[in-house]
Formats: C-alpha cells, structure tokens, sequence
C-alpha cells in the first residue's frame, strides 16, 4: 500500500474551501442518500454546434475523490448560490446531473454535469 | 556527461516523500519467444521470471473513446519508472502496482496489476510504460 505524500486530506479540503477560498458547499446525492461536501464550479463557454454559434457553459465540479467514492452517471449535485463578498448572488442555487466522471487518482474527481 | 546519479532518479520515484508510488514488476514471460508474432527477445533481453519491488509516479489521465453516438469513459495508465529498475523489460510484462491512500487511509485507487503494452525509454535514465489494465 502507497500513502499519498504531497497533499493531505486536509489539504486537498483547503483547496475546496467556501469559507476564504473559491469553494461552494454543495449537496451530493446518490441513491436517495445526501452527503454534504464543498465543490470547485466552473462553467467555461462553449459553443454548440459550431459553426451556426449557438451559445452554451459547460458545467464541470472539482471534488475530493474521498467524498464520492461510488459517483456515478446520473447522481445528482445541489450546489449553493455563488455570491460575492457583499452577499450578492451572482449564480443561483441550481441543481445538476451527472454527466461524467473524469478521476484523476491523484485525490480529485471531475464531475461533468447537466444542469437540470 | 553525467547529470544525474542513481540517488537523482531514486528521489524522482521516490515513494516516502515524493510523488512515487510502490509496486512489483514481473518478467512474466519465462521463455525466449515473445507472445507478439515473428518477436523475439535479443540475446541479453530473456525473460527470466523475476519479480522486484519498485517504485514508480502513475498517471492515468482521462480519455474519451469516441463512438458513434456518445463517448465512452477511458483512462490511459502510464508508469514512469528508473530504467534500472526493469533492464529487460517487455510488452506482456506485468506490474502490481499497490493501492493508494490517502493520510486518513482512505483508498484513491485499489491495488491493480497491469499488463505492459508500450516501452518508451528515455535513454538518459528513466522509462515510461504504457500499460492496460489486466482483466
């Protein structure tokens, strides 16, 4: 058995962080079961169909490995509003589905997701 | 020119401290012919049945494996080991490499043992192989 050396839990955790960092608290949900965890959202641009430029984000969520060890398609991630410092909601609260799982296994696991 | 010694290219896999994982590698092929068809192993590359604990950095970046209509979820394992580590090593050769955990002990990646398919030597000191997951 190997022991990852370079991070820690508490590490790959702090990367995650809502409180001072870029994290967002979020509910996973597989199986009627709800487990509680912290996300890194990001929604690039892109574009469908390309050519004719129909306009679209890609929703993908970073998440510690540890805290979904059984993802699979089709579970779902209630992730929380992304405000701004002052409390202004820039995002809503949205839910999604789970698109495809991309682990690194390294601690973290790509979420692509479908905002449902 | 030397720029590195053995302790440099231990300390690059080195599983104590660093990126490297644990594992075993096995000269599986006990016999001069290779599985491959019209392949054969050179004189001074004979298989001889031998295991040896190594340490390794594995990568398995994500792929997509296009199909006809949506693609399928693949991961392509590679290993970078010490050249010294496997000096005779070829395709059909295998690797265990150990589970990973994390510091709570918590399991990132079960133990798996692997198949070599590609050899790619650096020459100067360090190999990469690509590897297939055994069934």
């Amino acid at each position: 058995m190997s022991q990852i050396k370079y991070e820690t839990e508490s590490d790959m955790a702090a990367f995650l962080d809502p409180t001072y960092g870029h994290g967002l608290a979020a509910t996973y949900t597989r199986n009627g079961v709800n487990t509680s965890l912290n996300l890194i959202l990001n929604e690039e641009y892109v574009e469908l169909d390309e050519g004719s430029g129909v306009e679209a984000v890609q929703p993908i969520a970073y998440c510690r490995s540890v805290d979904i060890p059984s993802v699979k398609h089709n579970d779902t991630l209630a992730v929380s509003a992304y405000k701004d410092v002052n409390g202004n909601i820039l995002k809503a609260a949205t839910n999604y589905k789970i698109v495809n799982v991309q682990k690194d296994f390294k601690g973290f696991t790509a979420l692509v997701l479908e905002e449902q | 020119m030397a720029l590195e010694s053995a302790a440099d290219f231990s300390s690059y896999v080195d599983s104590s401290v660093g990126f490297g994982i644990t594992g075993t590698f096995f000269e599986v092929q006990s016999v001069l012919w290779d599985s491959r068809p019209g392949l054969i192993d050179t004189w001074y590359d004979i298989d001889s049945g031998a295991s040896q604990n190594i340490s390794l950095i594995m990568d398995e970046d994500y792929f997509a494996i296009e199909g006809n209509s949506i693609a399928a979820e693949g991961y392509q394992p590679r290993a970078t080991l010490k050249a010294s580590d496997a000096p005779y090593i070829s395709h059909q050769d295998k690797l265990l490499v150990n589970a990973v955990t994390t510091d709570q002990g918590n399991v990132i990646k079960p133990e798996t043992t692997y198949l070599v398919v590609e050899v790619q030597p650096d020459n100067v000191g360090m190999l990469t192989l690509v590897l297939e997951e055994a069934a």
